[in-house]
């Protein structure tokens, strides 16, 4: 065998002053890194909101607003509040969410980094998770934390603020994936924002009938495990099915 | 190290081969690929033929190997083929071309040319694998798109009109994230390299959106020397450049394809002569 190692010695140095010397061209092989290009996505996006504040805020002191408006334009009358609290806070909730979607695929088309989203060797499903991850952290997430000191302004019953928070945070990850297939359809077109609510607020109401319903539940005093779950299977159903959606229509709108 | 693995399979395979037709001379030429890390960080096919025959002096029967050299073909590697046949493309009811056959292999630089409007960035956008909505059918070395999409696509760098850099993240930072998606292990070194070879030097952490539209644009051209992919294709690359940039980028795409790449281009710019340039005309 020496002699054989001995030729290929000689072989391996000269391969490895060609790889250090040219500029090299290759034939790439198998793909890989699939983690390390969700990670840079995740670090990337949420880099990005957080450099624009304005629009993680924006959600968020809509939600505050359209609640403080109900008191004042109903009543303040604690027992007819607290009967409405749960569906206001869903639905006031569910608008601050849809109202940032718009922007969760446009920055990235007008600026040409969606056409190298779906150039990228990885599976654009996964990439458009990633995405919607950060969309969830920053919108959904903040909204679920916000709404059990709203709930307070709305006379909700103390026991009720934690299945509040946890219906919220389980329910708006399910809007963030379903409003990212609406979002990715309307991206290429110039005033999408209409018809992103139009096709996407049909797709929300079983999610706003079993978020509100947990919260309702809570204040009944009945058990909201039974809801919450039927929110699980929800998240469970659109965190299988969506991502293949968003890639799908992302294409047909790279298309158009 | 890569090269090591390498040898060990082929030990391995030279002792299952022994074991099977036990010293048969000559053992015969075989050859194999398989994927790997190369030296530099890049991830490529390294492929080896070898004649294989048993040392006649030696006692116990060990093994020569004679690679054909060189073992790793860098400078040419396995050969690039992307072929286009019987393109049509029609927008708003206006057929943009039809019939059209693209042939491009390793070592060719293919200017496509034509007046505003006559569909050059439809066709780079098609022959890229973006749009569907043509007719014919696209080959990548042979094989039919379809079947070999992700392969393709880790060969392709695809520079469109919008150069995709964001202009809240730093020169540094967005070509961290072009990196990663090439499924690359951060390297820092190499993109402060890559921004030193486009002239941003200094500009590495200042926000994109400060830089002037030619920093931006070299920005998105940093990647040609961040990633090694094979076939470039270039929408409108000199946009915006200055004479020096202009130059250096010309001499950049004629590197390119002494190395064995293809690259795509559409530019109203006159490149200079060179043999391997060719021009494919669209819309007479």
């Amino acid at each position: 065998m020496d002699n054989c190692m001995g030729q290929n010695k000689a072989q391996e140095n000269r391969t490895q002053q060609g790889v250090t010397s040219t500029s090299c061209v290759g034939v790439q092989g198998a793909r890989g890194g699939l983690s390390i290009a969700l990670g840079a996505t995740l670090k990337r996006d949420l880099l990005l909101m957080l450099r624009h504040r304005g629009e993680v805020l924006n959600p968020l002191v809509f939600f505050a607003l359209v609640i403080t408006l109900f008191p004042i334009g109903i009543s303040p009358d604690p027992a007819l509040l607290t009967r409405i609290a749960p569906g206001l806070l869903w639905v006031a909730a569910l608008l601050a969410a849809l109202l940032s979607l718009d922007s969760l695929f446009r920055g990235d088309f007008d600026d040409g980094s969606l056409e190298q989203l779906l150039l990228a060797p990885q599976p654009l499903a996964a990439l458009s998770l990633a995405k919607v991850a950060v969309h969830w952290l920053l919108t959904g997430l903040p909204l679920a934390l916000m709404a059990p000191l709203l709930g307070i302004m709305l006379s909700l019953p103390a026991g009720s603020y934690a299945i509040l928070a946890l219906s919220l945070a389980l329910g708006s990850a399910s809007l963030s994936l379903i409003g990212a297939i609406g979002a990715a359809l309307t991206v290429g077109l110039a005033r999408g924002g209409v018809l992103l609510s139009l096709l996407v607020l049909p797709l929300y109401i079983p999610v706003l009938i079993f978020g509100a319903g947990a919260v309702q539940a809570a204040i009944m005093g009945d058990g909201a495990g039974a809801h919450l779950a039927i929110l699980g299977a929800l998240l469970a159903a659109s965190l299988a099915l969506a991502p293949w959606g968003i890639a799908a229509a992302l294409r047909i709108s790279i298309n158009g | 190290m890569f090269f090591h693995t390498v040898f060990v399979r082929v030990y391995l395979f030279l002792n299952t081969v022994k074991g099977f037709f036990s010293y048969r001379e000559p053992l015969g030429r075989f050859f194999f690929s398989e994927p790997g890390l190369y030296p530099d960080g890049s991830r490529q096919e390294a492929a080896a033929a070898a004649t294989l025959s048993r040392i006649p002096t030696s006692e116990q029967g060990a093994f020569r190997v004679e690679f054909d050299a060189p073992l790793f073909c860098l400078e040419r590697p396995l050969s690039l083929s992307l072929q286009a046949r019987k393109l049509a493309c029609e927008r708003d009811d206006r057929q943009l071309f039809a019939e059209l056959d693209v042939d491009i292999t390793s070592g060719e630089i293919v200017r496509v040319e034509g007046p505003n409007g006559c569909g050059k960035t439809t066709l780079l956008k098609i022959l890229s694998g973006q749009l569907s909505d043509h007719e014919g059918a696209l080959f990548w070395n042979g094989r039919p798109m379809r079947e070999v999409r992700e392969a393709f696509l880790s060969n392709l760098l695809y520079l469109g009109h919008a150069p995709g850099v964001k202009a809240g993240l730093s020169p540094l930072e967005n070509l961290a994230w072009y990196q990663a998606l090439s499924g690359e292990r951060s390297g820092e070194n190499k993109r402060l390299d890559a921004l030193e070879n486009v002239g941003l030097a200094g500009f590495e952490d200042v926000p994109a959106g400060q830089l002037s539209a030619g920093q931006q644009r070299r920005i998105a051209l940093a990647r040609l020397r961040l990633t090694p992919r094979a076939l470039w294709v270039l929408d409108e690359p000199f946009t915006a450049i200055d004479r020096d940039g202009v130059a250096a980028l010309e001499a950049t795409l004629l590197a390119h394809a002494g190395a064995g790449g293809c690259v795509i281009v559409t530019t109203h710019h006159e490149l200079g002569a060179s043999t391997r340039l060719r021009r494919l005309p669209l819309g007479q």
